[in-house]
């Protein structure tokens, strides 16, 4: 791979304004952001240095970890695997010859699995998160008529309305903030390249967030900062149902205002020292951060893109898994160490599974898929695993409800209500949290 | 007359900013002279002789997005240069999922055609290099077709989710477009009938054995395909809802003109909707980027400093889109983090002396100079009152200009 491939080498120069910038070099060094899915040139090469190798063997199964009494405490971290994960490539089904035959070239054999039961294992991979305390719920999907397209399936996750019609202007996620809602500034945080729809709420405010240390300029001192700062607040506005784009950029004003002091405690030295220099890492680092600092934030989301594996399927979401447990492994272990282990609770979602048969190197978009959940959860495998013998036109039919995933997270991990949150008011899963 | 609000979105929807002194040098004009005078734009681009006659050796990773940005940020850049934009977001590519001399090859392709014919940008793009790598087209085999591509084209490229077509036709799509090949060396573009599927196949209602031409036609006589990109372009240069009337309308004078882009684009822009509808829609930060370095006075890309980083932090790297859907287009484009991302880049940015000579360091002349003639009473007050607590020894007129260009109004377009 060429030397073009990489991020140039930064510079920066502020001479019109001759101030220092505080945060300004930390923001600028140590952010090795690996993007998902570009690990092009696309040929087997790839495929075959990315090959994983097998554990020795399972690892020691963590101890059970209670979620914490404080309700009131708790903060839930949403990873959404984008793109379609492979539930099959990531909880695998054990001794299954007929999965063998239709996915020959894209199986993770047996022998690498990890943490096995009699019916499945884990992709090797997945190691640094397996560590903790870690439950899969197994066909997960929409349970009436799930569609191929990433986007229709993407809006009816993000909006937590299994069927696609009557799609609701808000988000799930952002109806759980809005019942979630304080005194406190902010009530969800969307990492990545902007606000998820998943977060788009009512009332409650929910930001998005890139790079907290390029914020520096909201918190310098120097008279000509306060001047600026003052001038943003007089052009900005609240936040209201049904904004025009117009009002919607007055109110972001302030939200940045509110949010900026608390952006400036980050400690950037721990979370090189702890995390991979991934983008999934780095944006865990700062929600641990950010939950530290009590901001008021209950709802974080994350996306890690890049599961739409068409081609070369076992090198690129082989990769993808790999950041993902190293970002969470990580996450999970500082939790725990700032005694939040109980009150946190990561857990995935995506827009599809893929389609049982290979189409050689890759899978097409599928139904069903899988859900990890990691922290106070009940460990092992949950739900009715879905069938590999009876599909629907190929394709594996879910078991659960995406409404049902929804409604155990409103319940049992917040105590809010399904039917406060979902429209049908759909039951919780039983026995998946613990708490 | 046009008033000035209408000189300022005609400029920014047709080009990217609002050029300097446009308000006292159009006052008189009629807008609909000024719209035909930007439908006479015609850009620039390269031959395909020429486009291929160059040496991909020397196409690098940075300067491609450098280079379309700068293409954006040139005083000149009009109609021409806005349909590229606009048709690099529709045909979506990531290049990160291809590579960047075959991702040149496309922009090129693109270039050529952004105010040609959709019938032929459209064939060009299925059996583009770039494309085929991104949406696996070149390992798509008749006997193990990759349906990627033929479920995208329908769906986001051509006809609208559920617009006239199933599964099945994705399916049999998939096996009609099989056998496309890459040479990784040279970015050749080649035909392998040992990889196609070789029987007929039911397609759009039709058993036939097909090819790319019939294939083509087959999509483009869609009843839904030409409503389904006339809105889409209606919907970048606009912005307001399409009522079904106006949308079939639309999609009538792609037909009646053989699918040529620039009927369409006179029959839009001189529409009542885009003449009176205003800052309707959530200025993207490749939008932004190019109308505040033009405040700034920064034409040149080295003049940034930090290559393409700010943009990076703004979430809107050229060739690098989240998906196939290209950028999204809602409100999430002036969120807290696009207030720090962008303010951060105006703290890197110098004011070039042509603007400290010209522009007074008052609220009045720096939102003129900024485009904004339609600020708000507020937005107004908020940079009065900021000027009188500073002198202009202490950058009176970068911090006039800093708030101007993350005012409200600047936001939107």
């Amino acid at each position: 791979m060429s030397e073009s491939f990489h991020t140039p080498p930064r510079t920066s120069r502020r001479k019109f304004l001759g101030v220092a910038a505080g945060g300004a070099a930390a923001a600028i060094g140590g952010t090795a952001v690996v993007r998902s899915g570009s690990a092009a040139p696309m040929g087997d090469d790839a495929a075959a240095s990315n090959a994983t190798t097998a554990q020795d063997a399972p690892i020691a199964p963590p101890r059970p970890l209670a979620a914490s009494e404080d309700v009131a405490g708790r903060t839930l971290v949403v990873i959404e695997l984008q793109g379609g994960n492979d539930g099959l490539a990531t909880l695998v089904p054990r001794n299954a010859g007929m999965l063998y035959d239709r996915r020959e070239t894209v199986h993770v054999p047996d022998e690498e699995l990890l943490n096995f039961t009699d019916a499945f294992g884990w992709h090797p991979n997945l190691a640094p998160l397996l560590a903790h305390n870690v439950a899969a719920l197994t066909g997960v999907g929409v349970t009436g008529r799930p569609d191929g397209s990433h986007f229709e399936m993407e809006r009816r996750w993000w909006s937590g309305k299994s069927s696609g019609s009557n799609l609701p202007g808000t988000g799930f996620l952002g109806r759980l903030c809005d019942q979630l809602v304080t005194d406190q500034p902010v009530t969800g945080l969307s990492m990545g390249s902007g606000p998820s729809p998943a977060l788009r709420s009512d009332k409650a405010i929910t930001v998005a967030m890139n790079d907290p240390s390029a914020s520096w300029f909201l918190r310098s001192e120097e008279p000509w900062f306060q001047n600026f700062r003052s001038g943003m607040l007089d052009m900005s506005g609240g936040r209201a149902p049904d904004m025009s784009p117009h009002q919607s950029a007055m109110a972001s004003l302030s939200d940045t205002l509110e949010f900026a002091d608390s952006l400036g405690e980050i400690d950037r030295e721990r979370i090189e020292a702890r995390y991979p220099g991934t983008q999934l890492g780095e944006a865990l680092g700062v929600a641990a951060e950010l939950i530290e600092l009590e901001t008021g934030i209950r709802v974080i989301h994350v996306v890690h893109g890049g599961f739409d594996t068409h081609s070369n399927q076992v090198g690129e979401h082989g990769q993808l898994l790999e950041q993902l447990g190293q970002a969470t492994g990580a996450f999970l272990s500082d939790v725990a160490d700032r005694g939040r282990g109980g009150s946190t609770l990561v857990c995935t979602t995506s827009e599809f599974g893929r389609r049982v048969r290979s189409n050689g190197s890759g899978t097409d978009h599928g139904a069903a898929g899988m859900a990890i959940l990691a922290g106070p959860v009940v460990s092992g495998i949950h739900g009715e695993p879905p069938s590999l013998s009876k599909l629907d036109d190929d394709n594996l039919i879910a078991t659960a409800d995406l409404e049902e995933y929804y409604a155990t997270l409103a319940e049992q991990w917040f105590g809010i209500a399904s039917s406060d949150v979902l429209d049908s008011g759909a039951a919780p899963i039983d026995g998946l949290i613990d708490a | 007359m046009a008033r000035p609000d209408q000189i300022a979105h005609l400029f920014r929807r047709t080009g990217f900013r609002v050029p300097d002194r446009a308000f006292t040098r159009y006052a008189s004009a009629d807008i609909h002279d000024l719209i035909d005078e930007r439908l006479t734009d015609r850009g620039t681009a390269l031959t395909e002789d020429e486009a291929n006659a160059r040496n991909l050796d020397d196409v690098e990773w940075y300067a491609l997005p450098s280079d379309f940005l700068e293409q954006m940020m040139a005083p000149d850049a009009g109609l021409h240069e806005r349909m590229v934009w606009f048709w690099h977001g529709h045909f979506t590519t990531e290049r990160g999922e291809t590579n960047h001399r075959e991702m040149w090859r496309q922009h090129q392709l693109i270039r050529r055609n952004a105010l040609g014919n959709v019938r032929d940008l459209t064939r060009a793009i299925i059996t583009d290099g770039a494309m085929l790598h991104y949406l696996d087209g070149s390992s798509s085999r008749g006997d193990a077709p990759n349906e990627n591509f033929s479920r995208e084209f329908l769906e986001l490229f051509m006809l609208g989710r559920n617009q006239g077509y199933s599964e099945d036709d994705i399916r049999a799509g998939a096996r009609i477009l099989a056998g496309w090949r890459v040479d990784y060396q040279t970015g050749d573009v080649t035909f392998n009938q040992e990889d196609a599927y070789d029987r007929p196949v039911t397609f759009l209602g039709n058993r036939a054995r097909w090819d790319l031409d019939s294939y083509v036609e087959a999509v483009l006589d869609q009843p839904s395909c030409a409503g389904h990109i006339a809105s889409s372009i209606h919907s970048h240069l606009v912005s307001v809802p399409l009522d079904d009337d106006r949308r079939n309308q639309l999609g009538q004078v792609l037909r009646n003109n053989d699918w040529e882009i620039l009927p369409l684009l006179e029959e839009i822009l001189h529409g009542d909707d885009f003449v009176e509808v205003q800052g309707q829609r959530t200025r993207q930060p490749v939008e932004w980027f190019t109308a505040a370095t033009a405040a700034f006075g920064i034409e040149r890309f080295e003049e940034l400093g930090v290559e393409y980083w700010h943009i990076q932090q703004m979430g809107q790297v050229p060739f690098e889109p989240p998906n196939v859907s290209g950028w999204p287009s809602d409100e999430r484009w002036s969120s807290a983090s696009q207030v720090i991302a962008r303010g951060h880049a105006m703290m890197d940015w110098d004011v070039a002396d042509w603007v400290i000579d010209r522009v007074e360091p008052t609220a009045s002349s720096v939102l003129a100079h900024c485009g904004l003639a339609e600020a708000s009473q507020q937005t107004t007050a908020a940079l009065e009152h900021a000027i009188e607590a500073q002198t202009e020894f202490d950058y009176g007129l970068e911090l006039l200009l800093s708030l101007a260009l993350l005012s409200p109004e600047f936001s939107v377009v």
